[in-house]
Parts: C-alpha cells; structure tokens; sequence
C-alpha cells in the first residue's frame, strides 16, 4: 500500500508537485496521464523513493518510504525509466539477471536463472538471450528492460509489490504496445500493483482500472474505470477539443481529437 | 594462465644473467631451506629476478583492475588511472615524501619511511581523483568531454607539482624522481612486493563481493539504486580500493600509464563485461601483459634498461587514439553501432 499524503516537490521556488494526496493498493493497474511537464515521471521518481518530497508524507505499507534501505526498496518495487545509456558490451541475459540482483549475493540461484527464463518467453524474446545490448532496436532495447523489471518484482518473498512503468511503450509499435500491457496487466493481482505514465488515453481506457489526471503538478482529476469520462476533463487535461465515443461491444470509451 | 606461468619462467630466466629452469629450481630448494644464497646465479635469482618478477606481475593486475573500476566508475570504457589524474596525484605525493624525507628525524625516517610513501602517495591519489570526479560530473551524469578535460588540468597541476619537486630536490633525489616517474621495476625488494601483495590481497576479496553491484553501476547510479545497491558506498570503495591500487604500485615502481586502458579493453571483447569474468580475467591479462612489457625493458637494450612506463606509453597511446577514434565514429551516427 502507498499513501501518498500532502506532498510537494520543489526546485527552488518552481513546484513540480504540488498537494498531492493519494492511495494505491495492489491489485490495481493506475495510469497517470497529463500534458508535457506536468509532472508524472516527477510523482513516479518520488513514488520510486529516487526523488524525496520537500514536504508531505509518504509511506509504503506504513513505513515511510525513507526508512527503507535500497535493497529493502529493491525488494518491494520495480522501476521503468525512459532512457538507458550502456556503455559496455552486455549480453540480453545478463542485462535481464540484475532484476534478480536484490534476491542473491553472489551467484544466482537456479529459481533466479528460471525466471529469467520465464520472463523473456513471456515478453517473446528468448531468440535475443545471448545477443549483445547495443545491437538491440529501440523496441527491443525496452521489451529487455521490461523483462528485467518483471524479473525483479517476481516471486513471493515480498508483500505488495509495485511495479513502476515511465512510458513503457513509447517505442513499440502498435502490436506491441498492447502485447506489453497485456503481460503488465496479468501481473496485476492482490499481491501486486502497476503504476505507469502513458500518454495515449485510448490505451489507458482499455487498461488501466483508474487514471490519474496531472496538470502543473497537481492531480486534477480521478477517474475510475466503470465511471464516464467527460469531454471537459481531456480539455482541462490537455486542452484539446475531444468527443467520446462509446464503444459497446467492449464496454469502454473511445477518444477521438 | 598457462601463458601468464611461461612469461613468468621466462622473464625470470632471460636478462643480463641467463638463469636455467633447472638453476631456479636448485636455488629455490636451496633458499627454502633457509640457506643464504650461494652462487652468483642465486643471488642474482633470489635477490634481484624473482622479486622484480613478482612485483611486475602484481603491479600488471593492479593496474588493470584499477583500470576496470574507473571505467566502472565513469561508465566509460576510454578511462583509465592515468587520465583522471589517480597516477599523477600519487606521483606527486610520493615525490613530496622523497624531497622532504629529511624533515622527518632518521629515527622516524627508518621506522616508518618505507610506508610514507605509499601513504602519501594514496593520499595524492584519492585527491586527485576525488576532485577530477567531483568536477566533471554534471547532474549526476559525467560527460567524457568534461571529464578528460578536467583531467589534464589536474594532470598538468601534478605533474608541475612533481615537477617543483625535482626542482627543490638535491641532485640524487632528482635522479630518482625523474627516472621513477617514467617507471621501472629496477628496484624491486622482497618488502615492496609483501607491501603490494598483501594491498592486492585486501582490494581484491573486498571487489570480488562487489562485481554484482558493478555490474548495476553499468546501466547507471539511479538504476543501480532501484536494483538496491548503496550506491553512495559502492562508489566510495571504487574511489579508495582504487587510489589504494594505483598509489602502492605507482609508490614503488613509478607511472606506467595505458595499462588499466589496454587489458580492460581487451578483455571486454574476449569475455563480456559482467564483472564476475572480468576482474578476474583481467588480472590475468594485466600480469602477463607487464611481464611482457618489462622483458621488453630489459632486453631491448640490454645490458641497459629501458623505463617501462615509455614501453607502455608508445605501445598504449596509440591503442588509446585508436579508441577514441572509433568512438567518435559512433557518436556521429546518433549514438548507436547497429
């Protein structure tokens, strides 16, 4: 459980976050969404514990977040950065192995060399295992580092895990994207929550089961899977004109600009 | 290994007095039994070759290990001890113990001496380093740019340190001064080679605990933080083992320079960058590399000596523009060599 209470982020005078109060338990996929410079990947890194708030509180399973050790952390919660810069040769396995970092000291344990196993069949690239990092697409590059963060959040030891995504599918095609939401929303379960940055809102209204709308630093709006979304919120959010269209057969809404 | 054990008898056994493998064995089982040596031929083997050997090579796996912690450490695979300021720092604070030795009374001079200046020498080095990392690093994230160039400035600052040294000293220590900053085994005696034997031997059991967290470090200091490494601790080790590395050997043999450059880099491509292979492969490479360069020092010009540190230098320093080279090719095509 996170409880994020009062907080606020700030550079100098500038406030990144502002006010923000929320909750996220397991079992549940969030979204947070918002225009450029809103704030997101700035409320993921507090949430990752990278960032420490300015003022407010927040905890994780009640313990504040700052109490925890990075291996203690490391145990808890998986995070999806943005951009990777790897400078040496690295083989895929190895590169998808340091998920696993947290759970051995030395050598990794077999159950450890299995899920790296499981977790490149699931994402569908054991066929890269062995190949070098820097040869790999932008694509595959981000479907390796998706593995790696399954890898770490993977496993029983640790109640209520949470696994942070910044723009998981920003270079994956459209096949793609869905492919790795779906893997991310099946590890959704009571033991387990998924927070991502998204930007496309139609991807984000088939997957996510709440949204949090950001808008200079502050969360705006909250919108829960089974509610309508309104047309004013998208052009508060993002200040486009929008319309919605609902989609029957799938029993969700379609935004069209 | 087996090549590191051939160079080994070999560079034990060639040089200005040739020394047979069947001589060394003799002389060994002689000394072993707690003979003093007899012959020439022992002495010269017990004495001067086996000391200089065994040195050369720890000093080899030193200085590349050293090499794949600044790497490491800058995630830059053109870095080495000798362009982030590490050799030339502990150059200048052992040169600094050498010409004011003499402050210290004899009494204090020959009780603790030989270990001013390995201490002296470190202290150098880890300020140097400190300031080199300090200084180019730019919201957490070094640029090679900053980096080598902030290097040099600290480089000359050293090196015209050492430089006023020289000056100040009276003619011998002048001597020694100059021909040690360009490296040599020489002098090689059973109590240097305890000395780096025994600081090989702490540095390495602590590093072969931390190749996991290495290995994170590579993706960068926040991702190795989300994978629960300490990366503020991690990164002090990397500083302190490597100026503790860099300033024995370079207290008792002077600045060979391209060593942590060249083997890192050659073993990269031979076995990958984890870590847990590489430490010790490069050692390996280190020593036998040393070995190689120093028989060359030796015999080149024998019976005269050539300082190691230029065999390194003219060897390395082109390898080193090569790299840079095809660095900067990839740069220019946005970053990526697929």
């Amino acid at each position: 459980m996170i409880d994020i209470i009062n907080c606020a982020y700030q550079i100098q005078d500038e406030f990144l976050l502002k006010d923000i109060n929320c909750s996220i338990a397991p079992n549940e996929l969030v979204v947070i969404m918002g225009a450029n410079g809103a704030g997101k990947s700035t409320l993921l890194k507090l949430i990752a514990g990278v960032l420490s708030a300015s003022s407010g509180k927040l905890f994780i399973d009640n313990q504040l977040i700052k109490k925890y050790s990075a291996n203690q952390l490391a145990l808890k919660r998986a995070v999806l950065s943005q951009h990777y810069e790897i400078a040496f040769p690295l083989s895929v396995k190895e590169i998808i192995l340091m998920g696993r970092y947290p759970y051995f000291r030395n050598h990794p344990s077999t159950r450890d060399l299995l899920i790296v196993n499981e977790v490149m069949s699931k994402m569908g690239i054991e066929n890269l295992a062995d190949r070098a990092y820097q040869t790999l697409s932008g694509g595959e590059a981000q479907k390796v580092h998706m593995c790696r963060v399954l890898a770490q959040i993977n496993g029983e030891e640790q109640k209520n895990k949470f696994l942070l995504l910044d723009e998981p599918v920003s270079h994956l095609d459209i096949k793609y994207q869905y492919h790795l939401l779906e893997i991310a929303k099946a590890m959704v379960n009571p033991n387990t929550a998924i927070i991502a940055v998204l930007h496309d809102i139609n991807l984000t209204l088939k997957f996510a089961d709440r949204i949090l709308f950001m808008k200079e630093g502050r969360i705006v709006h909250e919108h829960q899977k089974k509610e309508s979304l309104a047309i004013s919120v998208i052009k508060q959010v993002f200040d486009v004109e929008a319309s919605i269209i609902n989609l029957p057969n799938e029993n969700r809404q379609w935004v069209c600009f | 290994m087996v090549l590191l054990v051939i160079i080994l008898l070999a560079s034990i056994a060639l040089g200005a007095v040739r020394i047979s493998l069947h001589d060394m064995q003799l002389a060994l089982i002689h000394w072993l039994g707690g003979n003093e040596p007899g012959s020439i031929y022992e002495s010269v083997f017990i004495q001067i070759r086996l000391p200089r050997v065994l040195l050369c090579a720890i000093t080899g796996a030193i200085l590349a290990v050293s090499g794949v912690l600044m790497q490491g450490l800058f995630r830059n695979p053109i870095i080495e001890p000798g362009l982030v300021g590490t050799s030339a720092g502990a150059a200048l604070g052992a040169s600094f113990v050498f010409v004011f030795a003499s402050w210290f009374g004899s009494e204090t001079q020959s009780y603790i001496g030989p270990f001013l200046v390995p201490l002296f020498a470190f202290v150098g080095a880890l300020l140097a380093t400190f300031i080199v990392y300090q200084l180019s690093k730019n919201n957490s994230r070094v640029s090679i740019a900053s980096l080598l160039l902030v290097g040099v400035a600290i480089n000359a600052v050293a090196l015209s340190g050492t430089g006023f040294m020289t000056y100040l000293a009276r003619d011998p220590q002048a001597r020694s001064i100059s021909f040690w900053n360009l490296g040599t085994f020489s002098g090689a005696s059973w109590f240097q080679v305890a000395m780096v034997f025994w600081v090989a031997v702490i540095v390495f059991t602590i590093l072969f605990r931390d190749t996991k967290n290495l290995n994170a470090l590579i993706l960068g200091e926040v991702e190795a933080g989300y994978l629960g490494i300490d990366t503020k601790l991690l990164k002090r080790k990397i500083l302190i083992a490597n100026s503790a590395m860099v300033a024995i050997a370079t207290s008792f043999v002077g600045v060979i320079g391209f060593m942590g450059l060249i083997v890192p880099h050659v073993m990269r491509l031979l076995v990958g960058s984890d870590h847990r292979k590489l430490i010790p492969s490069s050692m390996i490479a280190g020593a036998t590399l040393l070995l190689l360069a120093d028989m060359g020092a030796r015999l080149l010009l024998a019976p005269a000596e050539i300082p190691i540190g230029i065999i390194t230098s003219l060897v390395g320093a082109p390898v080193y523009i090569l790299l840079l080279k095809r660095n900067n090719i990839i740069d220019k095509s946005g970053g990526s060599n697929d």
